[in-house]
């Protein structure tokens, strides 16, 4: 291949070279080469723009970011890696291939924060910082779903597309309680308790039949074996025959519980645990409304029931399961065994929201940097993209909008500035986007015109998350993104001869919710943290919007 | 919590309102933005999308504003209904889309089709809606504000609504009572059949252009892509946008929005108001009520040097000024009358109460009642009707459908359609079933549904059949056109009668003696003139035989028809031997020959018209040189006339029978002006052609025809008037009159001696000939089967024949002396 692949820690990564607290921002990748990154971070590919990507031995589909750009005689574009969820997946295996060629690589993962699991109730393992991760990031997803919850009356008058929701929602919401989300364990709390009272407290049992020794007034069946042995039997009448201790060889039937559709239910009991031991961890601000109470009360149920099914000596069903007849026709464990798909499948998309995390994060940053813009006075509104909300991500997304996100008139500092917000993650790119801003790995580009003079600038938005108890210093992102935006004006400066006005802003995640600012001058990027907690989102959104009026000023000084 | 929900649906300023919640309004304007990659888009969503916008992503998505689609309602274009339905869905919340009102124009143009494709649209998305007249809705809504003395007051009095719609403005006068429901009274409004519902637009461009040119824009897209154009004729701020602009070092340009609108909009509405004003100035000054409302009611306009002013209070001001109206309501917009009274229409007929008193359009269907076709009312116009409920008939007449009936054909006249409406329905009757039609519709809902019931339940199916609008055609006959072509379904005239051969002819004659002899004997021989005399007659033996089997074999074949050797198509019958076959063909060329050389001897007249007369009896395969002769025959003077005769046996093609009936029309105008005689040789000629040739009904021209019918009745009459209905002239006239009809295959003649032909002259001849034809049949004279023969061709006049052939026997002497020659 004429350009080599990189593996980047930083979206920015192909345009900067200092190392980002000891990290290397870019490595470049070399057939049947092993890479070792740092897990903690997340990572980009950079690839040419013509190759295809596969990772072996994993289902997962490439997950393109923006479209191609020059870079270095080539056509080049970013693709993002997923963070680890299992330990398998710590290791990622990697073909890349173009013009005929094939690099296969494998990249070590160091480090990672793997999804917390139950082993059984109350054995979780993983440590408090996944824990709190997860809870994050349910937390993000629980945030761009607001897009599409219902309002109140009161609160809907004026409410009239998705981002009016989320405006509502982020920056007006009144401070007490409203409803937990409505989720599958919510879902299964409403419909199930019956069956699960009624379906665990009588175990479906089997009855198994055994030859034993037992008392003759004990015997009431024999078979052939029976009958056989009893002749080999030293003595000439049955009484003889049964010895000093008058027993018999006979058929005892065994009741026995430790069938395939018990092993499924007492799985069942533990993955519903699992679920709502997250729930009501994710929405522990809920606390004393009618869902968190009604999760709660269906956890005791599975988790008292899954103690005796245990104490009973079910065992652990070993994947994969293939339903018997049972599990697919009886009445009780039929809807068991329905429900038990569903928690699966659940698991499954758990495991890709853990994944894709980072990509979560920017969509979260996209929606907030319009909503943050959207509450500036200084603002007209023009045009929003629909906001739509998917029910399953979709590559890594939640929110299906199109590449121009809003269009706003603002009035800076005497200026008459026109916004576009445009998403730079997707592969059809807005027309107002330029193909060169796609190499610095931007979740959002906000382009921006003097009404008077036509004179342009580019604000570029990078929502940045790493997947670590401990994220990256605010500061140093800021310096790395500086050099990046640096080196990247100098690189389109001797390709196109224009001097390029851009600057950046990092919106880094913060699971702990500790609020960070880096707005040094001399730097061309600055940085914030964003809280989703609902108790802080507005606050943080408020900031988030003086930060972006501060950085478009600086565009347009 | 009540879910009685009204919706004003016109396309500027929609509005949803229940009946203790304040009026909400859609944005505006309101469009639906399909194709885009987020699907359909409505309300503030397609408003503040890109799609469809210069400058933005004008070539994503198809956005189309409300105000369009509700016009194409009226027209032909499949997607609109669906997409005003899918606007419906978002103007309502989930619980009230299980059922709410919606108004709609009281306006021609939205006529039932459109009101159905509304109904169907909103169905498609899942909303289900009833429909509401726009004026009557407006009035429900104001007379829920008032109170039961003022209600009261009210009953018996005149309304006047003026409506300030997008397309016009709409002026409608209705009749108010005072009703007591639930132990109140109650406002209904009466949509009188005599009241006035006109809407007079602006312009013949539409509101669009107008606001268009107001903004000196020229792409009309601009015109959705916000509310900038809008703002002042909805009363509201203005506000500025921003559009693309090439000029500009931006490449945009920030447009300031109007706050009130003096250019064309202004001088259009004016105009428009005084118009009213004059044209409607008795109605306006005769109604004791006048109300006000509509989406422009806000407009803020200032027309000419005044100030501005909004357009309900401009109106109220001209009114006040010329008419002085006792009562005058004017209704801003926030008052959402219109979507308020269909809210309260909404509860009422959810008790049962009634909401207004209406008419149906006057609906009418073919019927056949006394053997004569009408049109019958399914639905009376002198009916009331009250509001949102069903109204139902069933025609007293009955229909009996026969078995194994297709399809049933029926024709709709409805009072405001100036077109017929034509329905066929497909049918599997296994046996006779009656039927009888119902009715039902209910006012302001779409069409009419005719169902087809019959008299035992299940014997046409178990769906109901129903006469679908949809599906019919529309067609631009006129009421008498419908029913003169309803009268020409049956059966008009008589298949063809040819003449048929049979091999005992052959067989039992000495036919073949007499033709070998012939063709044994020279043309120079002494004895060649006295063996071809009347060789040609029907006597037995000779070449002209005509018998029956039965006589033939003395009674031991029962056939009785007359058949003779050659049949009109010149055949020979089946089965004769192969020596008849040769001695025929020596015959008939032997025949040819002998007839030119004849033609060419001087003085031989005699010898020619007895071979004329031989040849004949060949029918169509006449040889050919006598064929020649006989189209002398038909000119008039040229050749013996008595030749005629025999004419109509020979002549086949489309030419030689024109000239035939030419002729024969000729000999009978001749006759007629010197008051002699017609020939019924004449009249056998004619009958003949038309009686063997399948054609000749239509060869004949209108004008021929109805010389003929002239002729044949110039003939019946003198023969009935003088009771000779034994004579061969009376049956040779009969014969052509069943014949003759078969001149109704003409396509320009289908009501050729039809009784009730837009012709006078033609339907007096029909009505001449049946009486003439039942004087005869009711002589008692007549023998059985010409009896029946008359009274079989009288049924086909009345198009009530069967398949049943008519077979008059007539002889075929010449020598009879008519007294023409």
């Amino acid at each position: 291949m004429k350009s080599i692949p990189q593996v980047l820690a930083v979206p920015w990564g192909l345009c900067a070279q200092t190392p980002l607290v000891g990290l290397e921002v870019r490595r470049p990748l070399q057939d049947g080469a092993e890479v070792e990154i740092d897990g903690r971070h997340g990572a980009v590919l950079a690839l040419p723009a013509a190759s295809e990507v596969r990772f072996v031995g994993r289902r997962w589909r490439e997950q393109p970011e923006g479209t191609a750009f020059p870079w270095i005689g080539d056509d080049f574009r970013l693709s993002a890696l997923p963070t680890a969820a299992l330990v398998s997946e710590q290791t990622i295996r990697v073909e890349i291939r173009a013009n005929g060629q094939t690099l296969s690589t494998q990249l070590q993962l160091n480090h990672p924060l793997l999804r917390p699991r139950d082993n059984g109730p109350g054995q979780t393992i993983g440590d408090e910082g996944a824990l709190t991760m997860q809870a994050f990031i349910l937390q993000v997803l629980a945030r761009i779903r607001e897009a599409q919850n219902q309002l109140d009356a009161e609160a809907s008058d004026g409410v009239e597309t998705g981002w009016d929701r989320l405006r509502i929602l982020w920056l007006k919401r009144r401070a007490q309680a409203q409803e937990a989300p409505r989720e599958l364990i919510v879902d299964h709390a409403e419909r199930l308790p019956t069956r699960v009272e009624d379906t665990a407290a009588h175990p479906r049992r089997v009855l198994k039949r055994t030859r034993e020794l037992m008392a003759i007034d004990r015997i009431q069946e024999l078979d052939n074996a029976c009958i056989d042995w009893l002749i080999r039997q030293p003595g000439r009448s049955v009484a003889e025959k049964a010895g000093p201790r008058q027993r018999l060889r006979g058929i005892a039937r065994e009741e026995n519980l430790d069938t395939l559709e018990n092993r499924v239910l007492k799985d069942f009991l533990r993955l519903s645990v699992e679920e709502g031991r997250i729930y009501v961890r994710a929405n522990q601000r809920f606390g004393n409304t009618d869902r968190v109470r009604l999760v709660n009360r269906y956890l005791v149920l599975c988790r008292g029931h899954y103690r005796e099914l245990s104490d009973l000596g079910i065992r652990n069903p070993v994947p994969p399961i293939t339903p018997n007849y049972v599990l697919q026709q009886d009445a009780r464990y039929r809807v068991i065994w329905r429900a038990y798909l569903e928690l699966l499948r659940n698991q499954q998309r758990e495991d890709d929201l853990w994944r894709w995390q980072r990509r979560l994060w920017a969509d979260f940053a996209r929606l907030a940097v319009v909503v943050a813009l959207d509450h500036l006075l200084s603002r007209q509104r023009v045009a929003f993209s629909p906001l739509h909300i998917h029910n399953e991500q979709v590559n890594g997304r939640w929110s299906d909008t199109y590449p121009l996100l809003a269009m706003f008139v603002l009035k800076l500092s005497q200026r008459c500035l026109i916004v576009e917000v445009l998403d730079a993650t997707l592969d059809i790119a807005h027309h107002a986007l330029a193909p060169w801003l796609s190499m610095l790995g931007c979740t959002a580009v906000v382009q921006l015109t003097d009404y008077d003079s036509g004179r342009r600038a580019s604000l570029c938005v990078w929502g940045v998350h790493g997947v670590a108890a401990e994220p990256l210093p605010l500061t140093d992102l800021v310096q790395s993104a500086d050099e990046a935006l640096r080196n990247a004006i100098t690189h389109e400066n001797l390709r196109t001869g224009q001097t390029m006005n851009i600057r950046g802003l990092v919106i880094r995640s913060t699971p702990a919710q500790a609020r960070e600012f880096a707005t040094q001058p001399a730097y061309l990027a600055y940085g914030i943290t964003l809280d989703v907690d609902p108790d802080n989102i507005r606050e943080a959104l408020e900031e988030c919007a003086l930060i972006l009026e501060e950085s478009i000023g600086r565009l347009f000084p | 919590m009540n879910t009685f929900i009204g919706v004003d649906l016109n396309g500027v300023l929609d509005t949803v309102a229940g009946l203790d919640q304040k009026p909400r309004h859609a944005p505006a304007p309101p469009v639906v933005v399909t194709d885009t990659p987020q699907g359909t888009l409505t309300g503030m969503e397609a408003l503040l999308s890109p799609f469809g916008r210069p400058g933005l992503a004008a070539n994503v998505g198809q956005r189309t504003s409300v105000l369009e689609l509700l016009g194409a309602l009226t027209g032909n274009d499949s997607e609109a209904p669906h997409q005003v339905g899918q606007h419906l869905h978002s103007l309502l919340s989930g619980n009230s889309r299980g059922g709410c009102v919606i108004a709609v124009p009281d306006i021609p143009t939205f006529n039932e089709r459109a009101r159905d494709r509304l109904l169907g649209g909103a169905s498609q998305a899942d909303v289900n809606a009833r429909l509401l007249w726009r004026p009557v809705a407006a009035l429900l809504g104001w007379g829920a504000m008032l109170s039961d003395a003022k209600i009261q007051a009210l009953h018996g009095k005149r309304a006047c609504v003026l409506q300030l719609l997008p397309e016009g403005i709409a002026v409608s006068e209705l009749d108010v009572e005072c009703v007591e429901q639930d132990g109140r009274p109650t406002l209904v409004p009466v949509r009188r059949r005599d009241g006035l519902r006109k809407i007079h637009a602006y312009s013949k461009t539409g509101l669009s252009n107008l606001l268009a040119a107001e903004m000196s824009i020229t792409d009309v897209r601009q015109l959705w892509g916000s509310a900038w154009a809008w703002n002042a004729l909805l009363g509201r701020d203005a506000k500025p946008d921003l559009f693309p602009d090439s000029h500009s070092p931006s490449g945009w340009c920030i447009v300031e929005g109007f706050s009130t609108l003096q250019g064309e909009v202004a001088r259009a509405i004016s105009a428009t108001i005084d118009k009213i004003l004059n044209e409607k100035r008795s109605v306006l000054q005769n109604a004791s009520i006048i109300l006000i409302e509509g989406p422009l009611a806000d407009a803020s306009i200032k027309p000419r040097l005044r100030n501005a002013v909004s357009l309900s209070k401009w109106l109220q001001l001209k009114l006040v000024d010329q008419i002085a109206p006792a009562n005058l309501i004017v209704a801003p917009t926030t008052e959402g009358f219109v979507a308020r009274g269909c809210a309260v229409c909404a509860e009422r007929q959810s008790k049962g109460h009634i909401t207004y008193y209406d008419f149906l359009p006057m609906l009418e269907i073919n019927v056949l009642r006394g053997g004569e076709y009408n049109f019958a009312l399914l639905i009376d116009k002198n009916d009331r009707v009250e509001g949102g409920k069903i109204y139902s008939n069933t025609l007293a007449d009955q229909f009996f459908i026969a078995q194994e009936t297709k399809s049933l054909v029926f024709y709709l006249l409805k009072e405001d359609e100036k077109n017929a409406r034509r329905s066929e329905t497909a049918l599997s009757a296994e046996n006779e079933v009656k039927i009888s039609l119902h009715v039902t519709q209910i006012p302001a809902q779409g069409h009419a549904r005719v169902e087809i019931r019959p008299d035992v339940r299940g014997a046409l199916g178990n769906t109901p059949i129903l006469l679908d609008w949809a599906a019919m055609t529309e067609i631009a006959w006129s009421r008498e056109q419908i029913l003169f072509e309803l009268s020409i379904q049956g059966i008009g005239y008589p298949d063809t009668l040819p003449q048929r051969a049979h091999h005992l002819i052959w067989e039992r004659t000495a036919i073949l003696d007499t033709i070998n002899q012939f063709n044994a004997c020279p043309i120079r021989e002494r004895q060649y003139d006295s063996m071809i005399r009347q060789q040609h007659s029907g006597t037995l033996g000779r070449i002209g035989t005509r018998s029956s089997p039965s006589i033939l074999t003395k009674g031991i074949d029962q056939d009785q028809h007359i058949y003779t050797a050659v049949d009109s198509d010149g055949h020979l019958p089946e089965g004769v031997s192969q020596e008849i076959i040769e001695a025929f063909d020596t015959f008939r060329e032997k025949l040819g020959n002998d007839f030119t050389v004849t033609n060419k001897i001087v003085g031989s007249h005699r010898r020619i018209e007895q071979l004329a007369r031989l040849g004949a009896t060949f029918y169509t395969s006449c040889p050919n040189s006598i064929i020649a002769y006989y189209r002398r025959v038909v000119v008039p003077g040229v050749i013996s006339p008595k030749l005629v005769l025999y004419a109509g046996r020979v002549l086949s093609n489309e030419q030689d029978l024109v000239r035939l009936f030419r002729y024969c029309a000729s000999r009978y105008h001749d006759a007629y002006q010197e008051g002699k005689n017609l020939s019924w040789y004449i009249i056998r000629a004619a009958g003949d052609a038309l009686a063997y040739r399948e054609h000749a009904g239509e060869i004949l021209d209108p004008e021929l025809g109805d010389s003929l019918a002239d002729a044949m009745l110039y003939v019946l009459r003198s023969e009935v008037g003088k009771r000779n209905f034994r004579q061969n002239r009376f049956k040779v006239a009969v014969r052509l009159s069943a014949f003759l009809l078969r001149h109704r295959m003409h396509p320009k003649h289908r009501d050729f001696l039809h009784l009730k032909s837009p012709n006078k002259r033609n339907s007096q001849r029909a009505k001449e000939l049946l009486e003439l034809l039942q004087e005869a049949s009711n002589s008692g004279v007549l023998n059985a089967e010409l009896k029946d023969n008359i009274d079989q061709i009288r049924e086909h006049i009345l198009y009530r024949g069967t398949n049943s052939i008519i077979d008059i026997t007539v002889e075929d002497d010449d020598t009879d002396n008519d007294g023409d020659e």
